[in-house]
């Protein structure tokens, strides 16, 4: 028989469960989180753009590095991934290699924002 | 409590914050490192959560350059960061991080180690509390000075010396010898039950005052008994309860209060003896002038066997150059410190040997009748120990 390796399930833009936790189950704390992520992610990531024009590798690590930790924390795994890629790359100064991951690192954040319009918290959870 | 909430990102940072709330705590936010510290000089934060990887000055930076305070108190440093690997641990406890929190955090695991913090520095509290309650008790003899920071030290020698020493390896670990420092200068608590009559008499003694200042073994004791009842868990209360009720008691079974007699006396109050017996020669009190080192050294010798444990005299001699370091480094604090005088002995030699050495303001009296009625347990013992009994010394 032949055994398949089980494919990895590609990691969610949100998971809100996992915010909500992490907000002490205060649905109206989680709300003001995503808002104030969405414009700091934004904003991170027009200067990650910026830096990378400027191939300014130690700027693109600690950029890429603050939204790994960000994204982390807001519960958002594709975006911290992808960070994560762009920091390792940055800290080896691969800088030619960044650009398709900053590509893909933009493509996961146009599905978080979408995923994040959606959202429906736990019923349940406090308000 | 407060805690300093040090973190560059917004989002993470009324996370933090958030969390924190729900737990209790008081919270304030620094953007980075700089504020940190200016927050930090306030004094009012004993409990840091910071971010690793900031402009300008790191949480690494920050925990190098709490470090480097002088700071009233213990601050406690939990560092969370995305950073992870054994590499980026050993950097962060390194540098000062009392702990390491990898992102994304959870609010439980953040709870758990931030009460690991609060029970670090509760600790803190219990130490001061205790040298305070020492000092409290020394504070009516003004002969004192630095005596309790003095014992601390020659007791710590003592029982580090004795750590590595065959009989003792079971009993003295690296856990014994911090209590040992830190329970040694409650030896004497007892004395706040004497009256100044007698405490504060600068001559000789005598018999009948001499008993009432034996007391003060017993007072110490039994007050620490009292307190190992409400709290039997807590060790530290155990060995304060037999440091004062032994360290009066004599190797060959002639001490006070319960006529002990060689290992009978657990290892603490046979290390207390010596020490302050060492520190009563070497300074100055007001019934003799100090002594000097080798003159002490002489009269524990010939106490050796006697009043004091060979085994303990032995690791004296093998750490008398550090007792002379001690000796020197907190004569200044002495308001008596001066110049050994070995010329000027205000008692003979021979009431120092035989007599207990270590009751400070007192000239010994040759009387060394045990006092004790009551059965105590020391915790170096297993059965209720009571007074001598007729059975020769072994």
């Amino acid at each position: 028989m032949h055994h398949e390796q089980p494919i990895e399930e590609a990691p969610r833009p949100l998971n809100p469960d996992e915010l909500l936790a992490r907000c002490m189950g205060n649905i109206e704390f989680a709300e003001r989180v995503l808002t104030k992520f969405q414009q700091c992610f934004g904003e991170d990531l027009a200067q990650l753009e910026q830096e990378l024009f400027s191939e300014n590798v130690e700027e693109i690590a600690r950029v890429a590095h603050r939204l790994k930790g960000a994204s982390a924390n807001a519960a958002a795994p594709a975006l911290r991934e992808q960070a994560a890629d762009i920091e390792d790359l940055a800290r080896a100064r691969k800088i030619t290699e960044i650009p398709p991951h900053l590509e893909q690192l933009q493509g996961a954040w146009s599905q978080f924002v979408e995923e994040a319009a959606s959202i429906e918290w736990l019923e349940g959870a406090d308000s | 409590m407060h805690v300093l909430v040090v973190e560059d990102d917004e989002v993470t940072a009324d996370i933090l914050e958030n969390a924190l709330h729900e737990f209790g705590y008081d919270v304030t936010k620094a953007n980075d490192g700089r504020e940190a510290i200016e927050a930090i000089r306030t004094g009012k934060y004993r409990l840091v959560v910071s971010d690793w990887e900031m402009p300008e000055i790191s949480g690494i930076e920050l925990c190098r350059q709490i470090r480097q305070r002088c700071s009233s108190g213990y601050i406690y440093v939990i560092l969370v960061t995305s950073y992870s690997g054994t590499q980026n641990v050993v950097e962060a406890l390194s540098a000062g991080a009392d702990d390491f929190i990898a992102k994304p955090f959870h609010p439980e695991e953040l709870r758990v180690r931030l009460r690991a913090g609060e029970r670090i520095l509760s600790l803190e509290s219990r130490d001061l509390m205790i040298f305070s309650l020492a000092r409290l008790a020394e504070s009516r003899d003004p002969d004192t000075g630095a005596h309790l920071e003095r014992m601390q030290e020659y007791c710590r020698l003592l029982a580090d010396q004795l750590s590595g020493h065959e009989r003792f390896r079971d009993t003295i670990d690296g856990e014994y010898v911090q209590l040992l420092h830190l329970t040694s200068p409650l030896h004497d608590i007892g004395k706040v039950g004497i009256p100044d009559s007698v405490l504060l008499k600068p001559g000789r003694l005598n018999q009948e005052e001499f008993e009432i200042m034996k007391r003060h073994t017993v007072i110490g004791g039994e007050t620490l008994d009292a307190a190992v009842r409400a709290h039997p868990e807590a060790r530290f209360l155990q060995m304060a309860r037999d440091v004062a009720w032994t360290h009066h008691e004599r190797f060959d079974g002639s001490g006070y209060p319960l006529g002990l007699c060689g290992r009978e006396i657990p290892v603490c109050g046979r290390i207390v003896a010596l020490a302050d017996a060492y520190d009563a020669l070497t300074t100055q009190r007001v019934y003799k002038p100090a002594f000097s080192h080798e003159k002490a050294k002489k009269i524990i010798l010939e106490g050796t066997g006697t009043q004091f444990d060979p085994d303990v005299v032995e690791a004296f001699l093998q750490r008398e150059h550090d007792f002379v370091t001690v000796s020197r480094r907190f004569a200044e604090q002495d308001a008596y410190a001066l110049e050994p005088d070995d010329s000027k002995a205000g008692i003979r030699e021979r009431d120092l040997v035989q007599g207990p050495l270590a009751t400070a303001g007192v000239t010994l009296c040759e009387n060394t009748t045990p006092l004790a009625t009551a059965a105590v347990t020391l915790c170096e013992n297993t059965t209720p120990l009571t007074p001598a009994s007729s059975t020769p010394c072994p």
